[in-house]
């Protein structure tokens, strides 16, 4: 009896060990990535296997993007805003309403060229098979999102 | 008190006279006997699944020690150890990639972050 209790109990122990291993052993890219200070850029580099130096380079340019994606990300919170309130406070269309339509697509336009040039500029510092990879990938989350996926203009 | 043998000869003198006129209730034997198999089947009852349980453990004692038994045993637990981790480890991988790059999608399309920032 005791000595089937303790085969029991080895039993048990490797089903727990191996399962730990397995599971460590099989995310440990994953928590590497979660680690760096940007884990986006870390999943960049694995995702279309980028050198250190092409990262660098991508990192560059991200952060290069940045402060003018955060100020084009302020304007289109002003802008739909200003829009919220056109929309609460009137039952018809307006001459404002169609103003700020307007200058909503304005800004939508001006994004999307700004961004475009960002992602050509991104993809030009990868390998031509991965560039060309990157720009489908982010064209397809960023420019052309299936119905009922979040993209431009749908999330604000 | 008296020895046995005094107290036993009247006694066995009385009983012998004794009989008993009333007449039985219906069905009496068959009451009987119909009480004595329900007491007999509710005290076995408990026994039964205590003799189950016993009956696995004994065969679980007999079996586990037997070397190729034991290490099917083992094999098998680290077979599904093995196989559970692979498998939890490969969706964990694949969500924690999904939500990097979509991250990655936020931070660089300003109509995908969330509002205020």
């Amino acid at each position: 009896m005791k000595s089937a209790l303790g085969i029991f109990a080895v039993g048990l122990a490797v089903c727990v060990t191996a399962f730990c291993g397995f599971y460590f052993s099989g995310t440990v890219s994953q928590r590497a990535m979660l680690r760096e200070q940007t884990p986006e850029l870390a999943w960049l580099q694995k995702e279309f296997n980028l050198s250190d130096a092409e990262l660098a380079r991508v990192t560059k340019l991200h952060e290069a993007y940045q402060p003018h994606c955060k100020e084009m990300c302020r304007r289109i919170d002003q802008q739909n805003m200003r829009l919220q309130t056109l929309l609460t406070n009137s039952s018809a269309m307006t001459p404002d309403i169609e103003a700020a339509i307007a200058e909503a697509a304005r800004l939508r336009g001006e994004c999307q060229r700004d961004m475009l040039r960002h992602f050509y500029e991104v993809s030009q510092t990868m390998p031509p098979a991965q560039g060309r990879r990157y720009l489908t990938w982010i064209s397809e989350r960023t420019f052309l999102p299936a119905h009922g996926e979040p993209g431009m203009g749908q999330k604000h | 008190m008296k020895p046995e043998s005094e107290n036993s000869e009247p006694l066995r003198k009385l009983m012998r006279e004794w009989s008993v006129d009333a007449p039985l209730p219906p069905r009496f034997q068959e009451n009987v006997w119909r009480r004595i198999e329900r007491a007999e089947m509710a005290a076995q009852a408990p026994a039964k699944n205590a003799s189950l349980w016993a009956m696995f453990m004994a065969a679980v004692s007999a079996a586990l020690p037997r070397p190729a038994m034991a290490v099917a045993y083992v094999a098998v637990l680290l077979f599904v150890g093995a196989g559970a981790g692979m498998w939890q480890a490969r969706s964990q991988a694949s969500r924690v990639e999904s939500e990097l790059g979509a991250r990655y999608v936020r931070s660089v399309d300003p109509y995908q972050k969330p509002p205020g920032i």
